[in-house]
């Protein structure tokens, strides 16, 4: 039985996983990195 | 010129950069956090993505998905100013030399603006940021405050032309540039570039709207396919008015905020070099309806010049009024809507090129998919820029004549460095690949830009010192 807390956990604590469709969607040079500028690196 | 690939500091070419060191590796590898406008992009090209493995059969539909910067920039083009001018042209010339002028003028509006197409795709930045990224700290801040400060005194004809496409239905000035003002606000704030892009087209496509006025007026089929075949006639001849009305509309052909804002509407739809031929299509797409538009204009207005009705002063509501005794109440009614649409969609697009270029030079989110949290630098931009000229229209007594007048100086003054930044970026391998231009595109860019900086400079130069030219 798969345990829901042990996928639940890792998305929790690292939301990026659930993004990963976006990084097979759009190219790196697409990505929004304008966001770093303000020290909100990775998030 | 010096060239910096990162102004951060960060390598542009390393897919973990700017990743927290703490997060494990198998989150490291699945990228940095995302912005509010990755994931709206991600949707957008998910959707092509799916049209695209889809078969031959959802070639219309891919087509629909790509569409927009290249259509919003050139019937943007045929702004407010851009418009009254066709119709001075009509009224003063007639059916002749000008229709196949007109046609001319948006070719060399293609061959330009197909290059921002391919910068932006293959570069997947703005114009302005690739200007800072490639040409320094300077060039780009000059860039960008040129840029900004030439749109928020375009922005103001704009709104002139808002007012006086309303003003012939009766509606207030104030109200008439408010409501202008509050649509170019509205549309901004659903916060997603693809209903953005698709509201603003709706609005776009009324440009047509002068095509009915032109079978109105009725003109002689004989004589349009003529002067489409021969430039001819050309009543008065070549004599100064004609040559400084030739360098005006060369000169007006391509303007800075055409560069910068298609390559920002490139970027921020998400097109990638797998789309470069659909933004062509797209691009030429906008040329041909622009042009359409244009000429229906300039054939819209000929009832003028065959009774000989002296229009070369008048504004948008004159035309509209003028043109009653000949199309009608009707037609009158929508020549004004014309004008109103000019002037609209005008607002909408400038304004927009104002916030991304700020955004782009500042580091800033720059992106009608952001949130207003993220995103607010960028949409305060917007506001400000239409809201300011939309200001100034209503100041009274505000030299608003002649702001009309130095706004086609500074576009002219403002085109050659514009310009030449984007024949040095397109050209450079190191950032555009195999998607640098060929000889050919070379060839018709360069020849291109010399006639719209030497006509605009022509042009420039005799606003300032008429008498430069001979009677």
């Amino acid at each position: 039985m798969i345990d829901a807390k042990g996928i639940r956990e890792p998305l929790r604590t690292h939301p990026e996983l659930a993004e990963a469709w976006i990084h097979k969607v759009l190219e790196v040079g697409q990505l929004s990195k304008a966001k770093l500028r303000f020290g909100r690196a990775g998030g | 010129m010096t060239k910096n690939p990162d102004r951060n500091g960060v390598d542009m070419r390393d897919d973990n950069a700017g990743l927290s060191p703490s997060l494990p590796a198998d989150a490291r590898q699945v990228g940095p956090r995302l912005a509010i406008e990755d994931r709206k992009r991600a949707k957008d090209r998910r959707r092509v993505i799916a049209q695209r493995t889809g078969g031959g059969r959802r070639s219309w539909m891919l087509l629909w998905l790509l569409i927009g910067p290249g259509i919003l920039v050139m019937l943007g083009e045929n702004d407010g100013p851009s418009m009254i001018s066709y119709a001075q042209t009509g009224a003063i010339y007639g059916i002749g030399f000008f229709l196949p002028f007109i046609v001319l003028t948006f070719a060399m509006a293609f061959i330009v603006q197909e290059m921002t197409v391919r910068l932006g795709a293959a570069t997947k930045r703005g114009h302005a940021e690739l200007i800072y990224t490639r040409f320094g700290r300077f060039w780009g801040f000059f860039a960008m405050a040129d840029l900004v400060f030439g749109n928020l005194l375009t922005l103001v004809t704009e709104f002139i032309a808002v007012r006086a496409g309303l003003g012939f239905f009766g509606v207030p000035p104030a109200l008439a540039v408010l409501g202008g003002f509050l649509v170019v606000v509205a549309v901004v704030l659903t916060r997603r570039y693809w209903t953005w892009e698709r509201i603003t087209m709706a609005f776009a496509v009324f440009n047509l709207i002068f095509v009915p006025v032109a079978f109105m007026a009725h003109p002689v089929s004989s004589q349009v396919v003529h002067a489409f075949l021969t430039w001819k006639p050309l009543p008065g001849g070549v004599n100064a008015q004609f040559i400084l009305l030739v360098m005006a509309d060369i000169g007006a052909t391509v303007t800075p905020w055409m560069l910068f804002f298609q390559q920002s509407a490139v970027v921020d739809k998400g097109l990638t070099t797998a789309d470069i031929r659909h933004g062509r299509i797209d691009t030429a797409l906008g040329a041909v309806i622009a042009a359409i538009a244009a000429i229906a204009t300039v054939l819209a207005v000929t009832p003028l010049f065959t009774h000989q009705v002296a229009a070369s002063s008048f504004q948008g509501a004159e035309f509209a009024q003028a043109l009653v005794p000949f199309v009608g109440r009707v037609g009158a009614t929508l020549f004004a809507i014309g004008i109103f649409e000019a002037g609209l969609v005008a607002a909408i697009t400038i304004s927009a090129s104002s916030a991304y270029a700020f955004g782009e030079v500042m580091g800033s989110p720059h992106s009608l998919n952001n949130s207003l949290r993220e995103g607010w630098p960028f949409y305060a931009v917007l506001v400000a820029a239409a809201g300011i000229a939309a200001i100034l229209v209503l100041i009274p007594h505000a030299p608003l004549v002649f702001i009309v007048l130095i706004v086609n100086v500074i576009a002219t003054l403002a085109m050659p460095p514009a310009i030449l930044f984007l024949l040095l970026l397109v050209n450079d391998r190191e950032i555009m690949g195999e998607y640098a231009n060929t000889r050919l595109a070379n060839f018709l860019g360069i020849g291109v830009t010399v006639l719209l900086v030497l006509a605009g400079l022509v042009f420039g130069i005799t606003t300032v010192f008429p008498h430069i030219l001979p009677p």
